[in-house]
């Protein structure tokens, strides 16, 4: 069809989707996110507790709507007189801190690889592509197991751990947009005026993945947040006494039949910390819609 | 300058090897996009290269740039050889050679500001200090018509003439004296053609440029070369001054392409002279490659493939017809 | 304009698009007619609303944001827009047909031809004549696609761009429709190519006497199709009149233009014509004549009010305040 009806057709689609997006802005994720990260920030203020504090007088103490609770600890303790409430508060910065971490290794990794692999093809490409294809077959459990052996279990394995076993997923989705991206002119002509590859890739190829990026990654902190919470709970990760949720899951186990609260409060905080990113990456993702990359 | 040979192409080859199996690829055939071809321009003159598909010109284009390697011959721009350049030899012979593409909406960085667009090469040539840039970027802008005020504004506000306009402005940016142009018109309204076209024509002469244009279209490039090269199937099969090529068309080929050309009048009935397709430039025909759709075929075409011949002067063309 | 015998009549016909930005008035307010068997030509530049005109004839125009908000589209004297979806379904492919401009992506890749062709018969229930493979062999043999029997079980990545859009045109015209509309069928091929495909349009339309409304940008190709012009400009029409009265004797100064600023082959100027400006923006088109920043020969009056359309002769007629008579005003 014609420009005039392809240009109506795509203003009119993305108008459509930026419609919807701008009238539905995920207020109630971006609710989610606030109150994580404030709870991040100023966790040494608003928590009631030291999140290792042993209450002894109040082990195992119901959340304060039940028989047996109090306004001093509302939801509860643990059998070591720990305040949930504050160890959930304290566990966010963990919570935040890992998933960053492991976010700035794998993602540094792909981005690098991927821009160098996507830019600059041939056997470079080829290489990078198979080292992918042998590390995304390597049996996650085995790997965990391997670094943990090698550095002893702790937030810093973890973020070890899943920076160097993710890297390839995000090598790949950065080297296909920087492939699509060099097929335009503009990248021709960046070649055709004297500038150098690295700064093709940095000045020309870089900014315009940025979007991608963003959207990856806030998409990306939620399975993050679940995957370090789930490495802890086996074990694999932050060690006691740390408060991290997923290792407060792990030990509140074992005491879900008469001490529900102690797995269930954790669980309900990764819940809502996953949402909020999920529900402000997918808006974002309308927002910063790819085919209006280029228009 | 004088009447000197700008650019000097002799026996230019590209072929793309064609690859077959999937973990021990063998090279099975060639794709010939370029096969043997050889022209001069002199200083001033614009040579035009017009064919349909696959004939091999916008790998002609890049080739000249340096974008590919050629597989044999020899492409000389002002003194250099662009092959064999490397390096700070290639960085500066970038200076010379610069380009304009087809595609306004993707020629543009699209997160860059105009004025950083067309000072990038001054940016990346190192010259002048960043005061010193801006001005020349802003003179650039009025040069071809675009309001320097906007200067620092997005590509996607400006319309596509309006975008190839800043892209001949980024091109003239380190005064070049040979501009690549490919199918620099193809993809704009008929009316702002015609701007583009005096703007390339006017800029020509105010800087003794001396232009490579290609298109499909003959009318626009009759309108702007002083000579024309018709290629079939990566061949050039007739070479003349502009004028000449539309009196006297000598190549089968070329009288077909200019009966096919509809014209904007409709007294004048167009005839669609070739039967078939364009052959695929893996698997040429034998001989002369235009033999299976050419009206005058001959025996001897199918087995002897001639070489370009001087008919008059500055007139050749690759024909079995003339010897 | 009054056609004899006309099969399709736009009255007033208004397609707007209703977007965050504002309104695009993408088609405003065109009227014209196409008789029994002919060959119009709807020429503009991008933006001008000649897609958009094709598109609402068909039914096609992009929803929600697009919407035919006025006017009547009178086919065999019915009105189109008052026809339910299930209505123009049979009307579409059967008795209008429409041929788009990539013809890469005009057929599906990987359905086979055979099976292609074969929808637009089985879609409107067309009795089977031999079997029905046999029928799109008929199709591919009518516009001349070599060794038919062989290629309609092939699949379009092995036909050339010049094949596809002759095997689009045979199934436009294999129910032998009263309307085909052709929105730039050549624009994206070869001029040899180009040349055979017009050259076949011409002939299936002289066998099926199918009237073809031939939507383009190039006036070279009107020119050796058409027998009447149609020009759009805005959303709006400006100019309408036979072939050869508009190429020798075009009267608005935007056809002026247009026709003086196109290279002509053999004919080498110095400078090419060119308008001057840029097409206006649809979202807030100018009041007035909106062609009245560009034109040379604007008048006060110009930007004022828009210029009714005024009959030079019984067939030509053109939308400009330069051919106003005291009357008009």
């Amino acid at each position: 069809m014609s420009e005039s009806v392809a240009i109506a057709t795509e203003a009119q689609s993305s108008t459509k989707a930026k419609n919807r997006a701008r009238k539905r802005v995920p207020y109630v994720g971006l609710g989610f996110i606030s109150i994580f990260l404030i709870v991040v920030i100023f966790g040494n203020w608003i928590s009631p507790y030291d999140y290792d504090y042993w209450d002894m007088g109040n082990i195992t103490q119901p959340p304060v709507w039940l028989e047996d609770g109090s306004w001093e600890h509302i939801l509860g303790t643990d059998p070591l007189g720990r305040d949930v409430l504050s160890r959930i508060i304290h566990g966010a910065r963990y919570s935040l801190a890992i998933a960053v971490g492991c976010i700035m290794v794998y993602g540094t990794i792909g981005i690098i690889l991927g821009l160098t692999s996507g830019f600059l093809g041939g056997k470079v490409d080829m290489v990078i592509m198979r080292i992918c294809d042998l590390w995304m077959g390597l049996p996650p459990i085995i790997t965990a197991l391997m670094v943990v052996a090698a550095m002893g279990p702790s937030s810093k394995a973890i973020i070890i751990y899943i920076g160097i076993s993710a890297w390839p997923g995000y090598t790949r989705i950065v080297r296909g947009e920087c492939m699509s991206i060099a097929q335009n002119d503009f990248i021709r002509l960046a070649v055709v005026a004297g500038c150098s590859k690295f700064r093709i890739i940095i000045s020309h190829i870089f900014p315009n993945i940025v979007n991608t990026l963003t959207i990856l990654v806030t998409l990306d902190i939620g399975g993050m947040i679940i995957l370090t919470a789930t490495l802890s709970f086996l074990g694999l990760g932050t060690q006691p006494p740390s408060p991290d949720w997923g290792l407060m899951m792990n030990e509140g186990r074992q005491y879900i039949t008469y001490a529900w609260w102690l797995i269930v409060f954790p669980g309900v905080a990764i819940m809502f910390a996953v949402l909020g990113f999920n529900l402000v990456g997918d808006w974002l993702r309308d927002i910063l819609d790819p085919k209006q990359k280029l228009r | 300058m004088t009447n000197e040979i700008s650019i000097q192409v002799n026996n230019l080859s590209k072929h793309f090897p064609v690859t077959s199996g999937v973990v021990f690829s063998r090279t099975v055939g060639a794709v010939r996009a370029v096969d043997n071809i050889s022209f001069n321009i002199r200083h001033g003159e614009t040579l035009g290269l017009v064919g349909e598909s696959g004939c091999g010109k916008s790998t002609t284009a890049n080739l000249m740039l340096g974008l590919e390697t050629p597989t044999s011959g020899e492409i000389i721009i002002q003194g250099d050889d662009v092959a064999k350049l490397k390096g700070k030899a290639l960085f500066n012979f970038r200076r010379k050679v610069q380009a304009v593409f087809q595609d306004p909406f993707r020629s543009l960085s699209p997160r860059k500001k105009i004025s950083q667009i067309v000072g990038e090469p001054l940016i990346v040539h190192k010259v002048g200090t960043s005061k010193e840039i801006r001005k020349k970027v802003i003179d650039l802008l009025e040069l071809v018509g675009i309001n320097p005020q906007r200067a620092d504004l997005y590509p996607h506000e400006f319309s596509g003439g309006q975008r190839q306009r800043i892209a001949i402005a980024r091109a003239l940016s380190l005064n070049p004296n040979v501009l690549i142009l490919d199918e620099p018109v193809s993809a704009l309204d008929v009316s702002i053609q015609a701007q583009i076209l005096n703007l390339l024509i006017d800029l020509r002469k105010k800087f003794s440029l001396t232009y490579l244009i290609i298109s499909h279209d003959l009318a626009v490039v009759e309108h702007v070369s002083t000579h024309i090269g018709v290629m079939y199937l990566g061949r050039i099969v007739e070479l003349a001054p502009a004028a000449e090529l539309y009196i006297t068309p000598l190549h089968p080929y070329t009288q077909a392409l200019l009966a096919a050309s509809p014209v904007a009048d409709p007294d004048v009935k167009l005839e669609a002279v070739l039967e078939g397709e364009v052959p695929s430039p893996m698997n040429p025909p034998s001989g002369c490659s235009f033999h299976p759709r050419c009206p005058e075929c001959k025996p001897a075409c199918q087995i002897d493939d001639k070489r370009m011949t001087e008919i008059t002067p500055g007139h050749f063309v690759a024909c079995n017809l003339y010897s | 304009m009054q056609t004899s015998d006309p099969i399709l009549e736009l009255k007033n016909v208004k397609t707007y698009f209703f977007t965050t930005k504002g309104t695009v008035k993408a088609v405003d307010d065109i009227s014209f007619s196409i008789g029994r068997g002919e060959i119009v030509g709807l020429v503009g530049e991008s933006g001008c609303g000649k897609s958009m005109t094709s598109l609402s004839i068909m039914g096609l125009v992009p929803q929600p944001a697009g919407k035919t908000i006025a006017g009547e589209i009178l086919f065999h004297g019915e009105n189109l827009l008052e026809k339910s979806y299930e209505e123009m379904r049979q009307i579409r492919g059967d008795k209008i047909s429409m041929i788009l401009q990539d013809p890469m992506v005009s057929l599906n890749q990987i359905l086979s031809v055979k099976y292609q062709i074969g929808e637009v018969f089985r879609y409107h229930d067309k009795p089977i004549v031999k079997s029905l493979k046999d029928m799109c062999i008929q199709v591919l043999k009518k516009v001349k696609v070599p060794s038919p029997e062989v290629r309609v079980t092939a699949y379009p990545f092995q036909f050339s761009g010049g094949m596809c859009q002759r095997t689009i045109i045979g199934m436009g015209v294999a129910n032998g429709p009263d309307l085909l509309i052709a929105d730039e069928p050549t624009t994206a091929l070869d001029v040899t190519i180009q040349a055979q495909v017009l050259q076949l349009m011409k002939q299936v339309q002289e066998e099926t006497n199918a009237a073809i409304l031939m939507i383009t940008h190039d006036l070279g190709t009107v020119a050796q199709l058409c027998s009447r012009v149609i020009v759009m400009y805005a959303g709006r029409i400006i100019e309408q009149a036979p072939v050869k009265t508009f190429y020798k004797n075009p009267s608005h100064p935007y056809a002026v233009g247009l026709i003086k600023s196109v290279p002509v082959l053999g004919q080498k100027t110095d400078r090419l014509y060119s308008i001057k400006g840029q097409p206006p923006n649809l979202l807030n088109p100018p009041d007035g004549c909106r062609f009245s920043a560009r034109c040379e020969k604007v008048m006060p009056i110009c930007k004022e009010k828009y210029p009714p359309q005024i009959s030079l002769e019984s067939d030509h007629q053109v939308s400009c305040w330069l051919f106003a008579e005291k009357g008009d005003i």
